[in-house]
């Protein structure tokens, strides 16, 4: 496993900047096909999930991806690395829980590019981009499909396109979204408001962590719903030129208007929100996230910065990613119950924060 | 008129005036139903023609799942609704009749694919390689030859439209055999 308390200190990759960072934070563009000739995973044997593996990996093997690509037995990982995994992006909580035969194959050394097979679908083709780059990630995410396509037949009807596990997904199988930081509209009352529009325009508004996990610290996925019916392309351009430059200027404009008519309670509430992180000696993720996510703001707008280094936006952005308990015990290199992650994150985050 | 939302001709016309908005919908029977167009009686401030009453095929809509089984791997609608997962490709074929409404409620109505399109799946005719085990192998995949088989599963599926209007139930069962048993060699799992 090369995912080391090293990995864990570098961050991640999909948090290093881009355009629009100030807003969007990642992209990412998810495929999902299934193989001709096998069973979905819910009726395959462990021999044909094996055997699905292998003609992935056979297939892998024979393309210019094999360079660089790492291959990952998840039933053979430890549950931390699993969870590691998982709060790095580079593979889903469905892939993670359950011993039955399942892999991984992650482009290093930048992790932007990962396949999951026999997931909910016998491929999950991801490629995770920083900032605002829906266009190159779907490049990305074709590319390695063409690649893969090239010696493996995909399940696929003329009239439903590419057959998935289940319809939500049938179709194109895209799934594109953007990470959005968005603490402005939350401070300013309208976050409902934008997480209502974007429903009615048929997005679907998630967590950090995705499906069924909180939108914590102001963070929001938002991704297509419809994955039947319209094209890639479409998709991608209503993304990546009405929906997000929209919801992007929406939170921009809050953060002007905080900045030039409430100053005050937007610099109070900055401040104590850096206050808490440099001081709490017991730190619970949510507290961690909600506060991250202000002084990521601060040093936005110029705020905070300049006394310190880690009041980078960038170096505030990696610590979202490293509270989490997973990173956490790979930093102390030691497993570590509740409590004493509550404590080691708060020195964690003190000490960067000084 | 083609239908909003697949290849058939539509039959069913509304037009709908919701908050000073006028919109317009043309879809066939099938997708009329499915949608519940045909079912619900009109709305106030909604206006709605309908040149061809339900006929047969709507009484059929309700009929045909109830037997459905998926040929290749077993899974009934019931199963699906339990599991919320199906079991194979030729689940798609099998269980069309339950699953169309719910695709189209989850897709916006939406019930044709629009996109890409695997290249393998209309490339070269290799011939359409053995029965039976799965081979995923290039040159020599069930896969090869694709086109030819969906040419010939879209013919089949209009016979079966016909089949199931003439109220000719054992041969639409046999026409749905043969759809099923295609689209395993397309897609599906090898059979239970
Ligand atoms: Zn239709
Ligand atoms: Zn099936």
């Amino acid at each position: 496993m090369p995912w080391s308390a090293c990995s864990a200190r570098r961050g991640a990759c999909w948090l290093a900047g881009g355009a629009d960072a100030d807003v969007v934070v990642s992209s990412r563009v998810r495929l999902a096909r299934n193989l001709c000739g096998y069973p979905f995973l819910s009726r395959a044997t462990p021999g044909q999930r094996q055997e699905v593996i292998a003609a992935v990996r056979a297939r892998l093997a024979s393309t210019p991806l094999a360079q660089g690509l790492l291959w990952v037995d998840v039933q053979e990982l430890s549950t931390l690395d699993r969870l590691l995994l998982v709060e790095r992006h580079l593979m889903s909580k469905e892939l993670a829980k359950g011993d039955l035969p399942r892999g991984l194959a992650v482009g290093l050394p930048d992790e932007q590019m990962t396949i999951m097979v026999n997931e909910e679908d016998h491929l999950r083709v991801q490629v995770l981009r920083p900032g605002l780059a829906l266009h190159e990630a779907w490049q990305g995410a074709s590319d390695i499909d063409d690649q893969l396509e090239g010696g493996l037949d995909m399940a696929f009807s003329p009239r439903f396109g590419y057959l998935t596990a289940c319809p939500t997904n049938v179709g194109t199988g895209v799934r594109m979204s953007v990470m959005l930081h968005l603490p402005a509209l939350r401070l300013t009352g309208e976050i409902d408001k934008v997480k209502r529009a974007a429903a009615d325009m048929g997005m679907s508004v998630r967590g950090f962590y995705g499906e069924g996990s909180e939108a914590t610290g102001d963070f929001f996925q938002l991704s297509n719903q419809r994955t039947l019916g319209r094209a890639e392309q479409v998709i991608l351009r209503e993304l990546a030129s009405e929906i997000i430059p929209k919801v992007a200027e929406y939170e921009r404009a809050a953060r002007q208007a905080l900045l030039s008519r409430r100053a005050r309670f937007l610099e109070d509430t900055i401040c104590r929100a850096l206050g808490l992180l440099r001081h709490a000696r017991l730190l619970t993720p949510q507290e961690a996230m909600g506060n991250l996510s202000l002084v990521r703001l601060g040093t936005l707008l110029g705020v905070l910065g300049g006394e310190a280094p880690g009041l980078e936006p960038h170096a505030v952005t990696q610590l979202l990613v490293q509270v989490q308990q997973g990173h956490l015990q790979k930093l102390a290199d030691r497993p570590m119950d509740q409590q004493q992650r509550r404590e080691f994150r708060a020195e964690l985050v003190r000490g960067r924060l000084k | 008129m083609k239908c909003d939302c697949c290849e058939r001709e539509a039959t069913v016309h509304e037009v709908s005036i919701q908050h000073g908005k006028r919109s317009e919908r043309h879809l066939c029977e099938q997708c009329a139903q499915a949608k519940g167009v045909l079912q619900i009686g009109p709305m106030p401030g909604q206006a709605k023609s309908v040149e061809h009453p339900a006929g047969p095929q709507v009484a059929r809509g309700g009929e045909a799942p109830q037997s459905s089984v998926c040929p290749a791997c077993g899974m009934t609608f019931a199963g699906f609704r339990q599991a919320e997962r199906l079991g194979c490709a030729a689940c798609y074929v099998a269980l069309e009749g339950h699953l169309l409404p719910l695709i189209q409620r989850v897709q916006e109505g939406a019930c044709q694919h629009v996109g890409k399109v695997p290249k393998r799946a209309l490339g070269e005719s290799a011939g359409l390689g053995q029965e039976g085990g799965p081979v995923v192998e290039a040159g020599v995949g069930v896969g090869t030859g694709a086109a030819e088989i969906v040419a010939r599963v879209r013919g089949l599926r209009e016979e079966l439209e016909r089949a199931l209007s003439d109220e000719q139930y054992e041969r639409a069962a046999s026409l749905r055999d043969e759809i099923a048993r295609l689209v395993r060699r397309v897609g599906g799992g090898p059979a239970l």
